[in-house]
C-alpha cells in the first residue's frame, strides 16, 4: 500500500502525498511549482492552452513511453500516478524543439498565449507520428490540432508550420526522455494499492480489479478520464471527497475481439477505441474523430460516457442500435445488460450500487446492415451537440428487414423510436416510405429549447436526419439518383 | 535593410517556449493577495445590501470591498458615468459589485461562492427594439447627408425598405483580464495591467484611488489577445486591484476566469439598421436611407466613437449620391458593449454587403456584377457619405484581379450546376470587400510620442505608446528604429510600455499603432542621427574637438549623404565612414545626447463633425475577398469551401507579419458572422460564457482552399515607409462567407433572408421557409 503518488514532470522525480493529489496538473505547475509555461483559459478542457505531454509506464511501445496530449487543467494529479510528463519547459533541448522553430518562423504565435499547447500538441504529433511510421499530412496535422483554439492567427500559419516540419530531423521525446530506471521503478510500483487520507479527503487508486470491485459506487465518485469531473470542480458544482480511480488496474485498459465482437474495457480511451475499430466499425470511428479533441479523447473513455448518461452524449446512440451490451461488475460477480435497456431517465441508470461498468462489447455488423450516425452541432468539431442520430438498418430485395433507429438530444435521455422502427419495417426502402415515418418520428420525441438549439430547430433536424438516412444509403448503397426535398 | 522583411515576432522565442511573461505568470511577490470580483444577480434594479458574513468565515479572506472603499467610482473613456462597482443601480448581469481579497486562490474561490447580494429586482429592457420603443438612446449621431434621398427615392426604378441585424461578438482574448498591483513608497502604485491603454488605466486607478496621475505609473509588457477588449475595459479591473493594494500596502493580483470575464466584459455591439435604398433596374444604388441602432449595453463606454464608425462604413465600398444616415446608441441592460476589432465598422458594411445581395436578387444580376457598378470610381463617383474624396482607389483593379484569379465566372456556373443536381447540399458564392478607414475618428488621439535610446554598445533600447498584444506592433517599430541606424533588428530592444516613459498615449486601437508608432519612433531616430551626422560631418572635415574644445551641434544644412547602412556611418560623398559602434563611443566621449524623444501627430485631418464632412481618415487600407461555401441541407452545416483574398497593404513594414494579421482578422470575422452567437437567458444571464458553448473558429473551420495576396502599392505617402495599417480591415472579409450563405439560401428559397451570425439553426430555418 502507497500512501503517495508518484510521476516525472521533464525527467524529474515527483512525489505528491496529501491534499495536493487533487490538485489539476496545471495549477500544480503553475502555482507549486513555478512552471507557468503551461496557461490556463478555460479550465473545461475546451481551449487546449493547458495542453501538455503525458505517457504511461503501462502503456509501452517497444519499452518506450507513449506521449500522448491530454488538458492539463482537468487533469487531477492522481489520474496521473506513475506517468511521465513533459511541459512546454521539456519540449526543447539544447536548441528549439523543429516544431518550436517552425511555429516561429511561420507566425505560427501572435500573442503567444495558446502557443504553448499548440507546441506541445504539435511535438505530440510529430512522437506519434515518427513512432507510428506515418507521413505527415495538412489532414492529418490539423486533427492533431482540434484541440487547441487559437483567436490570432486564423490558424493558416499554424498549419504552414506543421507543414514545414520534417519529421526526419526529429528526435522523438520518448527517446529524449526514456528512463529505464524510472520504468523499472514505476512497473514496480503499480503493483500497489494507493490510499491517500486527509481531514478532509480519500483517495484510492486500487491496483487490481479486484480491489477495484471492493470500491461502493455509491459511497465514492469513481473517475475514469475526469473529463467531465474535471469541469465541474473547476466550476464549483462539485468537491471532490472520495474518489476512486481505476488507472492502475491494468486489465481494464484491454480492448479485445473475440469473435465478431470487441470487448472493450473500462478505462479503454476514446482515442484506443478508433484506433481498434477503425476497420470493423468505420462509422463510429468516424464519428469518434469529430467527438472531442485529441486531449479529451486521450483522457476520456467510452465507459465513462456511458456512465455520464448525458443525452446527449455522442457515443451513446450507436451503442443504442447495435445490440451492445455492457458487464457490470461486483465482488458478487456479474451481470450483463442491453445497452438499450441501461438508461432509465435523466442521469439514471440499471447499475447497483457496489457495481461498476467493466466492458461494453461491441458487435460487428454483419456487411448487410447499414449504419449512419449523425452529429449535429454550432460548430462541426469539438462542440457538443443539439441532435445526434443513429441508424442501422438491413435492406432485402427492396423491403426494410429491420431498422434501429436512436436520436440524442430530443428527450432526456438518448431515445430509441419504436414506433418509427415499426412503422418503417416491412415496407419499401423508398424516400415516400421514409417521408411519411417522420411524421411519427416527431411523435416519439420531446426535444426542448435551450442554448445549443430551439425546440423546432430539433425538430427540424430530427426530421431531415432521416432522411438523410435513406438519402445517403440510397445513394451509397443502392447507387439511387436521390433528388433531395426537405 | 529591416524594411518590408519577413522576421519573426520580437517575442517568437518566448512565446514558442513559454517564456514570456503573461501577468499571471509573474512571480508571486512577498505578501502578495488575491483579488476576484462578485457580480449583481440581477440584469436590472437597486443594490439593496451585501451578506458577506458566510466569506468573512473562510480562512485566509482578508478584507471585502463595496463602491464605498473606493475613492472615486465612476470612469468612461467618453462619458465618466459607469461605477467601477455598483453603488445603487444595477446596469447589467453580472456587474461587478463586490470585490474580495484573500491570502491564496483557494480561500478566494470559496469566498467568491458564498457572497450574498440582495438586489431590488427592475424591470431589464434585453433588445434594440424595447430601446427604440422607449427612445433610450446613449447618444445620437450628427446624421450623414448628401444630395437629395427622398427625391432620389422617389425617382427610383426599385427600392427596398428592410432591416438588417447583425449579432455580438465576444472578444476570447485567451489571457482575461489581469492586473497585479504593486504599492509603493508614499502612497505611489506600480500597475501591470494587461491592457490597450496604459494611460487610461494610470488615470482610473489614480481617480479610484485618489491620487495624482503623477502617483500611478502603468506598464503593459504585452497581452494574451485584445482585439479591442483591453482598450478600455482594462481599466476599472485594474483599479479593482489597486484598491486592494493600497488598503493592505501590500501587492495585489486580480484575474478573472474565463466565465467572470465573458459575463462581466463588454462585447462587440449588436445592430439592427433599418434602411430604405432605391437603385436603377441595372442594380445601381442611386439613394440610401439608413438608421443605425446599437445595443450599446448599460453604458456609454466606446459607443458613440463605435457608432460613427459604423456609419462612416455603411458605404462598404460603393458610390451612393444621395445618403441620410442617422445613428442611435441604445441603452439596454446588457455589459456595456465596447471596441472590438473593425469598431462598429464591420457592422456598417456587412449591412451594405447583404444588401447589394438583395438587390442582385430584385434585379436578377450576379451579385459581383452589382458590386461592380457600384464600387467607388478612381476619378468619378468617389465621394463618400462623409464628403471625403478617396485618392489613389485601387479597388477597381483589384476586382478584376481577383474575378480573374478567383475564376469567379467558372466558379459561378460550376455552383449554379451543383446546385440544380439537388443532391442534399446547396452552395453559394460571394465577392465582399473592406475599404477601412485609418485615424482615429476623434482627432486628438491621433497622436503619440517614444523614446529611443542609443547605448554604448550600439545597441537600442525603444519605448512608445504602442502595446503588443500578438500584432507584432513592436516588431513592426523593431525594424523600423534597425532600418533608421542600419543595425540589425536583435540590436534594438522594444521596452514595455509604461505610462512614466510615454505619457498621454493613445489606445493601441483603430489599427493606428504602427503608423503613429513607428512614426513618433522614427522621429526619435531622426534626431539621434542627425546629432551624429553633425559630429561626423565635422570629424571628418577635419575639426578636433577635446576636452578644451567641445563640438558644437550648430550645423544646419543638409546631410542627407551621411547614411547609416550595415553598421556603419558612411559619407556617400566621400566614401568615408566609421562603424555606427565607434560612432556611438565618440558621441558619447564628445558629451552628445544619444536618446531621442519626439511627438508625432497625424497630419491632414479634418472633418467637421457639425457638417459631417471632410478628411475623417488619413487614408484606406483595402481589401477584397471571394469565398465559396457549402451548406448541408438536411442539418444546416456549413463549411468554407474556399476563400481567396486580395489585401492592398501598402508596403508592409513586415510582410508576414501582415500576412498573419489578415488570416486572424478574416477567421475572426467569419466567427463573427457564422457560428459565434451569444445566448442569454431571459433574465440577461450569458449562458454561452465559455468554449464550451460559445464557439470561436476552430482550426478545422478554415477554408479549405485558403489563398493570401498582396497587390503592389508604393502610393501611400501617409503612413511609415509607405506602410498601411492592417489589424482592423481585413475583418470586414469576413462578410463574404455571410454573402456566399445568403448566396446558397437564395438558390432554395424566394428570399434570402438570414441575420447574422448564420449559425446552422438559422440556415436551417431559413431554408425551411
Amino acid at each position: 500500500m502507497r500512501d503517495s503518488i508518484c510521476f516525472s514532470i521533464n525527467g524529474q522525480s515527483h512525489e505528491v502525498k496529501g491534499d495536493k493529489v487533487f490538485m489539476t496538473l496545471s495549477d500544480y505547475l503553475r502555482y507549486d511549482q513555478n512552471m507557468p509555461g503551461t496557461k490556463v483559459v478555460c479550465a473545461e478542457g475546451d481551449c487546449g492552452a493547458c495542453t501538455v505531454l503525458v505517457g504511461s509506464v503501462r502503456d509501452l511501445n517497444s519499452g518506450k513511453i507513449k506521449y500522448r496530449s491530454i488538458n492539463s487543467c482537468i487533469s487531477f494529479l492522481y489520474t496521473l500516478d506513475l506517468h511521465s510528463i513533459v511541459t512546454i519547459e521539456g519540449i526543447e533541448d539544447s536548441e528549439l524543439h523543429p516544431v518550436q522553430e517552425s511555429m516561429r518562423v511561420n507566425h505560427g504565435a501572435q500573442c503567444g498565449y495558446c502557443t504553448p499547447g499548440f507546441v506541445c500538441a504539435m511535438a505530440g504529433m510529430t512522437d506519434t507520428l515518427i513512432r507510428e511510421k506515418k507521413p505527415l499530412e495538412t489532414k492529418r496535422s490539423m486533427n492533431y490540432l482540434t484541440g487547441n483554439l487559437c483567436r490570432c492567427t486564423g490558424y493558416e500559419p499554424i498549419i504552414k508550420a506543421c507543414e514545414t516540419l520534417d519529421l526526419k530531423k526529429i528526435t522523438p521525446l520518448y527517446e529524449r526522455y526514456h528512463d529505464q530506471k524510472m520504468i523499472d521503478q514505476y512497473t514496480e510500483l503499480s503493483k500497489q494499492d494507493v490510499r491517500i487520507s486527509t481531514q478532509t479527503r480519500e483517495l484510492r487508486l486500487p491496483a487490481t480489479e479486484e480491489g477495484a470491485l471492493k470500491i461502493k459506487s455509491a459511497e465514492v465518485r469513481i473517475t475514469s478520464g475526469a473529463t467531465d469531473l474535471g469541469v465541474l470542480v473547476n466550476k464549483g458544482k462539485l468537491e471532490q471527497q472520495k474518489v476512486a480511480c481505476f488507472n492502475n488496474v491494468s486489465d481494464f485498459y484491454k480492448i479485445e475481439k473475440i469473435g465478431r465482437e470487441y470487448h472493450v474495457g473500462a478505462k479503454v480511451t476514446w482515442t484506443a477505441l478508433e484506433e481498434a475499430i477503425e476497420k470493423d466499425l468505420p462509422e463510429y470511428a468516424d464519428m469518434i474523430k469529430i467527438f472531442a479533441s485529441p486531449q479529451i479523447k486521450n483522457q476520456g473513455t467510452l465507459i465513462g460516457n456511458i456512465a455520464n448518461a448525458s443525452p446527449i452524449a455522442d457515443g451513446i446512440p450507436y451503442l443504442m442500435v447495435n445490440d451492445s451490451r455492457l458487464i457490470l461488475a461486483s465482488k458478487n460477480g456479474e451481470r450483463e445488460v442491453e445497452t438499450k435497456n441501461f438508461f432509465k431517465g435523466y442521469k439514471q441508470l440499471d447499475l447497483q450500487s457496489d457495481e461498476i461498468i467493466k466492458k461494453v462489447i461491441l458487435p460487428v455488423p454483419d456487411k448487410d446492415v447499414w449504419t449512419k450516425l449523425y452529429k449535429v452541432s454550432l460548430r462541426r468539431d469539438m462542440d457538443i451537440s443539439a441532435v445526434t442520430f443513429a441508424g442501422t438498418i438491413n435492406v432485402v430485395k427492396d423491403k426494410i428487414n429491420s431498422v434501429q433507429l436512436a436520436l440524442g438530444g430530443v428527450g432526456p435521455i438518448v431515445l430509441r423510436l419504436p414506433k418509427t422502427e415499426a412503422a418503417l419495417i416491412g415496407k419499401d426502402f423508398s424516400r415516400e416510405e421514409f417521408f411519411k415515418a417522420r411524421d411519427i418520428l416527431i411523435t416519439e420525441i420531446t426535444p426542448i429549447s435551450d442554448i445549443r438549439g430551439s425546440r423546432e430547430f430539433r425538430l427540424q433536424v430530427a426530421k431531415n436526419l432521416l432522411m438523410k438516412f435513406h438519402d445517403e444509403l440510397a445513394k451509397e448503397k443502392l447507387s439511387q439518383e436521390v433528388e433531395v426535398r426537405l | 535593410m529591416s524594411i518590408g522583411k519577413n522576421i519573426a515576432h520580437d517575442s517568437s522565442i518566448g512565446h514558442v517556449t513559454g517564456k514570456s511573461i503573461f501577468i499571471d505568470d509573474r512571480a508571486a511577490i512577498q505578501g502578495e493577495l488575491q483579488v476576484g470580483v462578485v457580480g449583481a444577480p440581477v440584469a436590472a434594479g437597486r443594490l439593496k445590501q451585501v451578506n458577506t458574513r458566510r466569506a468573512e468565515l473562510i480562512p485566509g479572506v482578508v478584507g471585502i470591498f463595496t463602491a464605498k472603499d473606493l475613492h472615486h467610482n465612476q470612469w468612461g473613456t467618453i462619458i465618466k458615468h459607469q461605477p467601477i462597482l455598483v453603488e445603487d443601480k444595477i446596469g447589467y448581469m453580472h456587474e461587478p459589485t463586490v470585490v474580495v481579497a484573500a491570502e491564496t486562490r483557494e480561500a478566494l474561490t470559496k469566498a467568491l461562492r458564498v457572497i450574498e447580494i440582495e438586489c431590488e429586482e427592475g424591470k431589464p429592457v434585453f433588445t434594440i427594439d424595447e430601446a427604440i420603443a422607449k427612445e433610450d438612446f446613449l447618444y445620437e449621431a450628427t446624421p450623414f447627408v448628401q444630395g437629395d434621398v427622398e427625391q432620389a427615392l422617389k425617382t427610383a426604378d426599385h427600392r427596398l425598405k428592410q432591416s438588417f441585424e447583425c449579432g455580438g461578438q465576444e472578444h476570447f482574448y485567451l489571457e482575461s483580464q489581469a492586473t497585479v498591483a504593486i504599492p509603493l513608497e508614499n502612497g505611489q502604485m506600480e500597475i501591470h495591467s494587461s491592457s490597450q491603454h496604459p494611460t487610461e488605466t494610470q488615470h482610473v486607478v489614480a481617480h479610484a484611488l485618489g491620487l495624482p496621475y503623477h502617483y500611478v505609473t502603468c506598464t503593459v509588457k504585452r497581452m494574451g489577445g485584445g482585439f479591442g477588449g483591453k482598450e478600455s475595459q482594462a481599466a476599472p479591473f485594474a483599479a479593482m486591484a489597486a484598491m486592494v493594494a493600497a488598503k493592505f500596502n501590500r501587492p495585489a493580483r486580480l484575474i478573472l476566469s474565463k466565465d467572470d470575464d465573458m459575463q462581466m466584459t463588454g462585447k462587440r455591439h449588436p445592430f439592427k439598421n433599418f434602411y430604405e435604398v432605391g437603385f436603377t433596374k441595372e442594380g445601381m444604388i442611386t439613394a440610401l436611407k439608413a438608421d443605425l441602432y446599437s445595443d450599446a449595453g448599460a453604458y456609454a463606454d466606446l459607443s458613440s466613437s463605435i457608432m460613427e464608425r459604423a456609419m462612416f462604413h455603411i458605404d462598404s465600398a460603393y458610390y451612393v449620391e444621395n445618403v441620410l444616415i442617422t445613428g442611435r446608441c441604445c441603452k439596454t441592460n446588457h455589459h456595456s458593449n465596447t471596441a472590438f476589432r473593425g469598431f462598429g465598422g464591420p457592422q456598417g458594411a456587412i449591412t451594405m454587403e447583404a444588401l447589394i445581395e438583395d438587390i442582385a436578387k430584385v434585379v436578377g444580376k450576379d451579385p459581383a456584377e452589382v458590386r461592380r457598378l457600384n464600387l467607388y470610381g478612381k476619378d468619378v463617383r468617389n465621394r463618400t457619405p462623409y464628403g471625403q474624396i478617396i485618392d489613389h482607389n485601387p479597388l477597381p483593379e483589384m476586382t478584376d484581379r481577383i474575378l480573374s484569379e478567383s475564376e469567379y465566372a467558372r466558379l459561378r456556373s460550376e455552383v449554379d450546376a451543383f446546385n440544380a443536381k439537388k443532391c442534399g447540399k446547396v452552395r453559394g458564392l460571394a465577392l465582399s470587400y473592406t475599404k477601412f478607414g485609418i485615424a482615429f475618428t476623434a482627432k486628438f488621439l491621433n497622436q503619440g510620442n517614444a523614446l529611443v535610446n542609443v547605448h554604448l554598445d550600439g545597441t537600442v533600447q525603444a519605448s512608445t505608446g504602442a502595446t503588443e498584444m500578438g500584432q507584432g506592433v513592436n516588431t513592426k517599430i523593431q525594424q523600423v528604429i534597425a532600418h533608421a541606424f542600419g543595425i540589425p533588428p536583435k540590436d534594438v530592444q522594444l521596452m514595455p510600455t509604461s505610462t512614466d516613459k510615454n505619457h498621454n498615449t493613445s489606445p493601441t486601437a483603430a489599427s493606428s499603432g504602427s503608423d503613429i508608432n513607428s512614426a513618433a519612433a522614427l522621429m526619435a531616430c531622426d534626431k539621434i542621427k542627425r546629432r551624429l551626422q553633425i559630429l561626423l560631418h565635422k570629424f571628418w572635415n577635419g575639426e578636433t574637438f577635446d576636452d578644451v574644445k567641445e563640438i558644437e551641434l550648430d550645423f544646419e544644412g543638409d546631410l542627407d549623404h551621411i547614411e547609416f547602412i550595415d553598421e556603419k556611418i558612411i559619407d556617400t560623398k566621400t566614401k568615408k565612414e566609421l562603424p555606427f559602434k565607434e560612432a556611438i563611443t565618440m558621441a558619447y566621449l564628445n558629451r552628445i545626447s544619444l536618446g531621442g524623444y519626439a511627438f508625432f501627430k497625424t497630419e491632414n485631418l479634418g472633418f467637421d463633425k457639425k457638417k459631417c464632412e471632410g478628411r475623417a481618415f488619413n487614408y484606406f487600407t483595402n481589401g477584397a475577398a471571394v469565398s465559396m461555401v457549402e451548406i448541408d441541407e438536411y442539418t444546416g452545416e456549413m463549411k468554407v469551401l474556399m476563400t481567396r483574398i486580395l489585401m492592398d497593404l501598402g508596403r508592409p513594414l513586415n510582410p508576414g507579419i501582415d500576412r498573419g494579421q489578415v488570416t486572424g482578422a478574416f477567421i475572426q470575422g467569419m466567427g463573427w458572422v457564422t457560428h459565434e452567437s451569444l445566448v442569454y437567458s431571459d433574465k440577461g444571464v450569458l449562458l454561452s460564457h465559455s468554449p464550451t458553448t460559445y464557439k470561436i473558429p476552430n482550426i478545422q473551420d478554415t477554408p479549405r482552399e485558403f489563398v493570401v495576396d498582396f497587390i503592389e502599392n508604393n502610393e501611400n505617402k501617409q503612413a511609415v515607409h509607405r506602410s498601411k495599417a492592417v489589424g482592423e480591415p481585413p475583418f470586414l472579409l469576413g462578410g463574404a462567407v455571410f454573402c456566399a450563405i445568403k448566396d446558397a439560401i437564395g438558390y432554395r428559397t424566394a428570399n434570402n433572408k438570414i441575420s447574422s451570425p448564420a449559425t446552422n439553426e438559422r440556415i436551417l430555418m431559413a431554408l425551411s421557409e
